[in-house]
């Protein structure tokens, strides 16, 4: 009896561990293969492409490459 | 007027007493001549349509389109929580966003996205009288300030009506030219204004338009009232004119940035 509910805390506590990394994981918002630079200036890029102004645009690119680098970490 | 009572009081000898009372006059006058009728409205923003359009985000790689749809799915997620204030007087007016403090906002990230992409730190000052319009905004940065002619906007006033609320409201458009490292592009602003309130004033700074505007549409937003608060005594300051910087010479600064960071 003792044996099944060691077995019993060990599986559950396995499974919280196992959910904790996942949702560290899911925090990041942009899985990233290229450099966080390269993808701040492309995200510049599509915005101003729609018309965003530059300064708007940059400031949007510069968070975006924030949150890369943080990602990354 | 004040003048004048300074005059008065030089030029006759007057008691201690007397001169008291005409000190309370004046600071009277002053002060009651700083402030001058208006009112306040609450203006609440809605995305009328996908800040990157689709034909961008489909020709762009996994990474990159995960970026721009970030951008588009942080505005609609988020457009609603922000509420500008505009102030007016007969001649003056201030346009700004009305500060949430709300932490949770502050750390999330669609949320600032969303309010990089608003331009909802912008702050918007016109003068009927002077012409002027000065935008305060942070770019590349720094603060600076935009100064330009309220009447340059050409508005084109149309026939078409609807009601927003119990207001009557006429269509006016223009268009606001926008210069990056892409080309120039050309957005239709159009604005609903009421003859019922006879102010000369808007969102972000746009006006001259013989009514207040209750609804203005810009690019992939849409601004439109949501209280209206009318004769009040309405004082507005003029902001400083440090840091002021001409659009062309913010437009060279960043296509300059643009050429180093590509180079």
């Amino acid at each position: 009896m003792r044996k099944l509910i060691l077995s019993l805390v060990f599986v559950l506590a396995t499974g919280s561990m196992m959910n904790a990394n996942t949702t560290a994981e899911q925090i990041t918002p942009l899985i990233i293969k290229k450099s966080c630079f390269q993808l701040a200036i492309e995200t510049q890029d599509g915005l101003e492409e729609n018309g965003v102004p530059m300064e708007t645009a940059s400031a949007a690119a510069g968070l975006i490459y924030d949150l890369c680098m943080i990602g990354n970490e | 007027m004040v003048d004048l009572l300074l005059l008065v009081l030089k030029n006759n000898k007057m008691n201690k007493k007397n001169s008291c009372f005409l000190s309370v006059i004046i600071l009277f006058t002053l002060f009651s001549f700083s402030q001058k009728k208006g009112g306040e409205i609450i203006y609440k923003i809605e995305s009328i349509k996908n800040i990157v359009n689709e034909k961008t985000i489909s020709k762009s790689d996994i990474e990159r389109k995960t970026a721009l749809n970030f951008m588009n799915e942080s505005l609609n997620l988020n457009v609603s929580k922000f509420s500008f204030r505009l102030k007016f007087n007969t001649t003056e007016s201030t346009f700004e966003l009305i500060d949430v403090l709300e932490s949770d906002n502050n750390i999330d990230k669609g949320y600032k996205i969303a309010k990089i992409l608003i331009q909802a730190d912008n702050s918007y000052y016109t003068d009927k009288e002077t012409n002027i319009r000065i935008i305060s905004k942070n770019a590349y940065g720094k603060d600076v300030k935009i100064k330009s002619l309220l009447d340059s906007d050409n508005w084109i006033l149309s026939n078409n009506t609807k009601k927003i609320g119990i207001y009557l409201c006429n269509e006016a458009t223009t268009i606001l030219e926008v210069q990056n490292n892409k080309g120039i592009f050309k957005k239709v602003i159009t604005a609903w204004y009421t003859l019922d309130i006879p102010y000369n004033f808007g969102p972000k700074g746009y006006g001259s338009l013989p009514g207040l505007i209750l609804e203005l549409s810009e690019g992939s937003f849409k601004y439109y009232v949501s209280k209206i608060k009318l004769n009040t005594l309405v004082k507005i300051e003029k902001p400083s004119e440090i840091n002021l910087i001409k659009q062309e010479e913010l437009d060279s600064i960043g296509k300059e940035r643009t050429k180093k960071i590509n180079n």
